[in-house]
């Protein structure tokens, strides 16, 4: 699993380690029972400050997405790689590109007619 | 609109429209009221800096601002004007020692430790003042900094004297650390290893920070609190996360003749207004800052939050008068 | 009270033993100076006195006598080396650039107490060692040459102390200004200056009260120049020795330490920020 935080974006950066752990469990490159890195692995990975992955994994652990097992780390959760996790993900997504679409000047029906154009174009591409 | 009013006032002892003061918590670091005068010429106003237990603290200004002279007067070495500074609830005038005990210090200037000493004595000298001191840590510290023990210090590079430094400062795990411009000297490949020696120290030692550097950018991912210090006054110190939710970045469009040019008065620090678009830097909340917008007949497109390195400057650079 | 498990400043014998031993090395490659010196001097004499014994064999009515034999007045030797030895151990760590020095968890008091003392220490180290050269030199040559080593005047066996004693005075002295001042050399230098001043405008004036008081600070039987000498001089440098005293002597040398320690007392007592 890789992470990457950008300290530009606008989401704080343990949003951002939590927002990425929740990618890697849908697109399947972490999957149950996998453990995390280490919080200091992490940190020192990331160059951010341990607090702050302690804080995403703690938050992770309260969305019972991962489980601290004593002594021996950060583990996912069985239940969480399911279909409500595409859900929270899906939504997170739709929400950046509707905060986009309104600082360009456009309202949400432009945006799903240029969603639905864009796919059109690119299956055909690649027919 | 009521902020409009204040801009006509003059432009001395405007009260910071920002939080000078954290609201509870235990503090490592607290100073009251912290004054210093050089003769007439007042380095320090007033100053009521706040660490709290565990936090990285970003001191932020520029050169001469006084970040220096706090930091020194916390170990006893320049005293006070007026005024009182606490590490760890010990006064560190009357408790200088103990403080000094407990705090893990890489000044600004170069000359610190024994220019004659070769780096492997030096550490050893300083081991002996600190009876915490972790050898093999110590050991550990020099393979990471890759520290030449058998040069002597005054041949060594700035920035190799800079780690040396450091492992001075991180051996003894001090509960406190305070570091004036750590990354002076190093280039950005020994920034970067430093950075990563300074998490690993955090991640396995707890230690509050407090870091001054001119490298915001460097630092933004490891600090949570910041203080900002102009002309010897904090006119500003809050949670990270504050700044980030307060101080937003508003785009908008506005209709020809728009009349809310001078809203928000000083809230505003940085304004970029064109005939029908703004982009204002402004200190507030979201929901009422994007409100006033929308009743002004502005359409606000996006409220972003700024890097650290752009809401310092924002911070820091005078403002353009607003008439 | 905090809630952070606090760390504990030194224990005060192992900051000594520390200065004791960076001192020591600071001060390493001039003690090797100083000892090539004692030696090349020894040498010479141990040579001269060899030549010498040849020529009294050659020319028996005029004889040449090498005299090394100990002397107290051999003290302004190490009286000097005392006087420059603070600014050795101080180097770099002049009041307006203390700040490592300073920022160590112990009390700054107590801190620069120990590395006076350390250099203290060494100051009587050396001054053994001048001590020891000198009576293996004479030995020798005695030995060696025949030539008797005896001083004329002849001197009582507590005169051995004076070298220890004077070389004590102007360690205190010079290291409470080598402490305690940003120019230590202007200082002394002022100080020195503004005597020989005094003295000058007191003779001009003619007034030979005042003039033997001022003197007698220096040439006096208390004087700080007979302290370490041991020799005790009258005031006046006409009439010179008046001759050794133990009590006289002791009296000179507790006055000019006590000046030192009062001085350094001050010194260490002062705050001077870095700049």
């Amino acid at each position: 699993m890789l992470i990457s935080v950008d300290p530009s974006d606008p989401r704080p950066i343990y949003v951002q380690i939590i927002d990425e752990v929740r990618r890697a469990l849908v697109v399947g490159t972490l999957s149950a029972e996998d453990p995390l890195p280490s919080v200091r692995q992490l940190a020192g990975e990331l160059r951010v400050n341990p607090n702050t992955v302690s804080q995403a994994y703690r938050e992770l652990e309260r969305q019972g997405v991962v489980e601290v097992r004593r002594g021996q780390g950060t583990y996912v959760v069985q239940a969480s790689v399911n279909s409500s996790q595409r859900r929270v993900l899906a939504r997170d997504v739709a929400e950046r590109a509707l905060r986009d679409a309104h600082r360009n000047g456009l309202d949400v029906d432009e945006l799903i007619h240029a969603l639905r154009a864009a796919t059109a174009s690119q299956s055909r591409k690649r027919a | 609109m009521t902020a409009a009013a204040r801009i006509s006032t003059a432009p001395l002892m405007v009260p910071s429209p920002f939080p000078t003061a954290l609201n509870g918590g235990e503090l490592a670091v607290c100073t009251t009221a912290l004054t210093k005068y050089y003769g007439w010429h007042p380095a320090l106003k007033n100053v009521g800096l706040q660490v709290p237990v565990g936090s990285v603290y970003l001191l932020v200004g520029p050169n001469g601002a006084g970040k220096s002279t706090t930091i020194k007067i916390l170990l006893d070495m320049v005293r006070p004007s007026g005024g009182a500074a606490h590490v760890f609830d010990m006064n560190s005038q009357r408790h200088a020692a103990v403080v000094r005990a407990n705090v893990g210090y890489v000044p600004e200037q170069l000359n610190w430790g024994y220019g004659w000493m070769k780096v492997g004595r030096l550490l050893e000298h300083h081991s002996r003042y600190f009876p915490n001191w972790d050898d093999s840590y110590a050991k550990h510290l020099a393979d990471a900094f890759e520290l030449r023990l058998d040069r002597k210090l005054k041949t060594l590079s700035k920035g190799q004297g800079r780690r040396v430094h450091l492992a001075m400062a991180l051996a003894h795990r001090p509960p406190l650390l305070v570091l004036d411009e750590p990354t002076d000297g190093l280039d950005p490949v020994m920034r970067d290893d430093t950075m990563r020696v300074l998490i690993d120290h955090l991640a396995e030692t707890p230690t509050t920070v407090l870091l001054s550097t001119h490298h915001v950018s460097e630092v933004e991912t490891l600090a949570d609190h910041i203080g900002v210090i102009r002309n010897g006054e904090l006119c500003a110190q809050m949670p990270i996360e504050r700044l980030r939710r307060g101080l937003l970045r508003y785009r908008a469009d506005v209709p020809d003749g728009w009349q809310g040019a001078s809203l928000f008065g000083d809230a505003v620090l940085r304004r970029n207004t064109t005939r029908n678009e703004i982009e204002w830097t402004v200190w507030g909340e979201e929901a009422q800052i994007a409100g006033e917008l929308a009743m002004s007949g502005a359409t606000v497109r996006d409220a972003t939050p700024i890097s650290l390195h752009d809401a310092t400057l924002a911070l820091l650079t005078p403002k353009r008068a607003v008439r | 009270m905090t809630s952070v498990s606090l760390h504990a400043s030194p224990r005060w014998p192992t900051v000594m033993v520390e200065q004791m031993c960076s001192v020591g090395l600071l001060l390493r490659e001039g003690a090797a100076m100083l000892l090539t010196a004692f030696g090349a001097m020894s040498a010479i004499g141990i040579y001269a006195a060899r030549d010498a014994r040849a020529f009294n064999i050659v020319h028996p009515a005029q004889t040449i006598n090498v005299n090394l034999a100990f002397h107290p007045g051999m003290s302004i030797v190490v009286a000097v080396i005392g006087a420059l030895l603070p600014f050795l151990v101080w180097q770099d760590e002049d009041p307006s650039r203390r700040l490592y020095h300073w920022a160590m968890p112990i009390s700054r008091r107590s801190h620069s107490l120990s590395k006076v003392v350390a250099g203290w220490a060494w100051m009587m180290v050396v001054t053994l060692l001048f001590v020891l050269t000198i009576g293996a030199v004479s030995t020798i040559i005695e030995r060696s040459s025949g030539l008797a080593q005896r001083h004329e005047a002849g001197f009582a066996p507590w005169e051995w102390a004076v070298p220890f004693g004077c070389a004590t005075i102007t360690y205190l002295l010079a290291s409470a200004f080598a402490v305690g001042v940003r120019r230590p050399v202007i200082w002394l230098g002022s100080i020195a200056a503004g005597y020989g001043f005094l003295h000058f405008a007191l003779a001009a004036l003619d007034m030979r009260n005042a003039l033997r008081q001022a003197r007698s600070l220096v040439f006096g039987a208390y004087g700080l120049f007979s302290a370490i000498s041991g020799r005790i001089y009258a005031v006046d440098m006409e009439t010179l020795v008046i001759g050794p005293d133990v009590l006289t002597w002791l009296g000179g040398f507790a006055l000019w330490t006590g000046v030192g320690a009062v001085l350094l007392v001050a010194a260490l007592a002062r705050h001077v920020e870095p700049s």
